[in-house]
């Protein structure tokens, strides 16, 4: 089995077998970030179709200072939000003053499976499903966010608050019933 | 309180996401495999185009060497035809001038009329010759009068450069059809001359970025090769060296001194095997240079032999019969000669990449010394024994003569370490490898090689 900098040594000649094995090394970790930004399974492939070409167009500039798993999800998390951008330009502008905080008791996700949690994210509007994901899960603040979305960090924060808001909403509603499929997502 | 859980439900968040995987559908890999392959498509599309256009580069500077060199040649057939006539009106035995008449008649005949004044003029030579006290001086008053008509005839064309129209076209100088055309072949008023000049990138200017982000590691900076090469060889100046001298066993019916004569052939060919070694001096600039063997081969033809201390008959030409003093030379009816020149050839050439990439293309230009190491006579009969001759104060060959070199150098490399090229390319002779000092011939040669280079850094 090939590592990594042999993967990169063939996709940088261009060599299908190595393209088509660092494909299938990082597609499924990949399709969860597509999903988690995407409103659904076909959208998000076709944000990891868009984001492969980009890596192995782009793999000859990779210089190995970052782990390649990183650069590779660093690009489907730009693909995805070019994708997203038009719709981001429609978030809505909300005054932070005015995006309240629930305060609930803290609900455990472990009796979730991935495919319930990526439900939960993909149910999110728009604008608070990027910004969840950026802020949550990537772990970037809200003055990076708004840089990289051209928003306001009141705006980033408000999404952020608002996209929680639903999430433990539902969270709660889920575990009230017991079981995913009988609630409302 | 509120920091710490929000804190708990992020990181809540992104341990449940830390190693999830979810398969996506074959379809993906599938769209991204056909669009790689059109991606790649569009580039050698790109690519094929460029390249083709070096084909066309080489094609049109391998027709131009081929064109330079035809336009020597014939105009070197139209000295030889004129040599011809001169050569045959010298013959001494009548029959061989009939004979001679015979083909002049069906090799010229836009010359007819001429050939048809040149047998009344022989006829005239033969009146001298066959007086009873014909000797040398009775040739020599000949060869004086076939001089003076020559002459004479030229002076009746009013127009040198009609008359070279007539030879030209193939037309008879006495046809007032002919006539007619030629005149129709002048222009009737000067062309304007347009020069079109196109300046082209030498590379597109996609490869020319690349070629900026190129790795120094990726730099071909010393490298050994082997070539090897042939050719079209000739001189451009046709040879017909006849000369008088004493055959040591001639008819009884000849006189004393009797014309041989040995006439060169205008083309001939040539090959060459060698190493060369080359280092790059600048990002364009290289240098190369090496040693090679090169084998040039001529025909004659000849009318006379020499004798061997046996008396055994070899076959000679007439560069050797002004070096060698001592020659004895027998008459003989015409033969082929195959002539052999074996040089040591050390060129030295400095070189300019246009293209150095996984394609090359260099132009290549400098001199060569040439070692001249031995001349072979073989009579293509068989029936005469080969005459070989060394380098030396007796030979009529310049031990080392100059030749100027040139040509491209198409390559293609091959892993990191080999590239294998094909170099076309010419050689002309700066100084003349004969010592005679009458001789006025500049061989020149092209030739399609192929390289094989091997890179040490």
């Amino acid at each position: 089995m090939l590592n990594d900098q042999e993967l990169i040594k063939g996709c940088v000649k261009g060599e299908r077998a190595s393209q088509e094995a660092l494909y299938s090394r990082y597609c499924r970790k990949m399709m969860v970030i597509c999903q988690r930004y995407a409103k659904s399974t076909l959208e998000a492939e076709d944000i990891l179709q868009e984001g492969f070409i980009k890596v192995f167009a782009s793999i000859k500039t990779f210089r190995g200072e970052a782990r390649l798993d990183t650069w590779i999800t660093r690009i489907m998390i730009n693909t995805a939000l070019n994708n997203q951008r038009q719709k981001l330009y429609l978030l809505p502008m909300v005054d932070v003053a005015d995006a309240r905080l629930h305060e609930s008791e803290d609900v455990s996700l472990a009796e979730f499976n991935i495919k319930e949690l990526i439900a939960m994210i993909q149910s999110l509007p728009d604008g608070a499903r990027v910004v969840f994901n950026l802020f949550a899960i990537e772990g970037y603040n809200h003055k990076e966010i708004a840089t990289m979305l051209e928003i306001s960090e009141g705006t980033s924060k408000s999404q952020y608050s608002r996209a929680k808001s639903l999430l433990k909403a539902k969270l709660e509603n889920v575990s009230a019933y017991g079981k995913f499929g009988e609630a409302k997502i | 309180m509120e920091n710490s859980e929000r804190q708990r439900f992020e990181e809540n968040w992104k341990s449940a996401f830390e190693n999830a995987e979810q398969s996506p559908s074959d379809r993906v890999w599938w769209s991204i495999d056909t669009a790689l392959t059109n991606a790649e498509g569009g580039s050698m599309r790109r690519k094929v185009v460029f390249y083709k256009r070096l084909a066309a580069a080489s094609v049109v500077l391998a027709i131009a060497l081929a064109g330079s060199t035809t336009y020597y040649l014939i105009n070197e057939k139209g000295t030889e035809l004129a040599v011809t006539n001169n050569q045959q009106t010298t013959t001494t035995n009548n029959n061989q001038k009939e004979t001679a008449a015979e083909s002049l008649t069906t090799t010229t005949r836009n010359t007819q009329e001429n050939t048809t004044g040149q047998l009344n003029r022989e006829s005239e030579v033969e009146q001298l010759i066959t007086k009873p006290d014909g000797n040398q001086t009775q040739l020599q008053l000949v060869n004086n009068q076939l001089a003076l008509a020559d002459a004479e005839e030229k002076s009746n064309y009013t127009d040198a450069n009609q008359a070279a129209l007539f030879s030209k076209f193939d037309l008879n100088a006495y046809d007032p059809l002919a006539q007619q055309s030629v005149t129709d072949l002048h222009p009737k008023s000067k062309v304007r001359e347009v020069t079109i000049v196109r300046k082209l990138p030498a590379m597109p200017a996609s490869m020319m970025a690349d070629s900026r982000k190129k790795k120094s590691t990726d730099k071909e900076n010393l490298w050994a090769a082997v070539n090897a090469s042939t050719g079209s060889y000739g001189s451009t100046a046709y040879q017909d060296n006849a000369q008088n001298f004493l055959m040591t066993s001639q008819p009884s019916s000849f006189n004393n001194f009797v014309s041989a004569t040995s006439k060169v052939k205008s083309k001939g060919s040539a090959y060459s095997v060698g190493v060369n070694v080359g280092t790059r001096l600048t990002e364009r600039w290289v240098l190369q240079g090496g040693v090679s063997y090169l084998s040039q081969n001529l025909g004659y033809t000849s009318n006379f032999a020499a004798l061997d201390a046996n008396n055994s008959r070899m076959a000679i030409v007439s560069e050797y019969t002004g070096v060698k003093q001592n020659i004895s030379l027998s008459s003989t009816s015409p033969y082929d000669i195959n002539s052999v020149n074996e040089l040591v050839s050390i060129p030295v050439q400095a070189g300019y990449m246009f293209v150095n990439r996984k394609f090359g293309l260099q132009l290549n230009s400098g001199v060569a010394t040439d070692m001249f190491i031995r001349n072979t006579l073989t009579d293509k009969s068989g029936q005469l024994s080969s005459f070989s001759e060394s380098a030396g104060s007796d030979s009529p060959y310049n031990t080392f003569s100059w030749t100027a070199i040139g040509g491209t150098e198409l390559s293609y490399k091959i892993g990191s370490q080999y590239r294998i090229s094909v170099t076309p390319g010419f050689r002309y002779a700066l100084t003349p490898m004969l010592k005679s000092s009458t001789e006025s011939a500049s061989p020149f040669m092209w030739d399609m090689g192929f390289r094989f280079r091997y890179i040490l850094k």
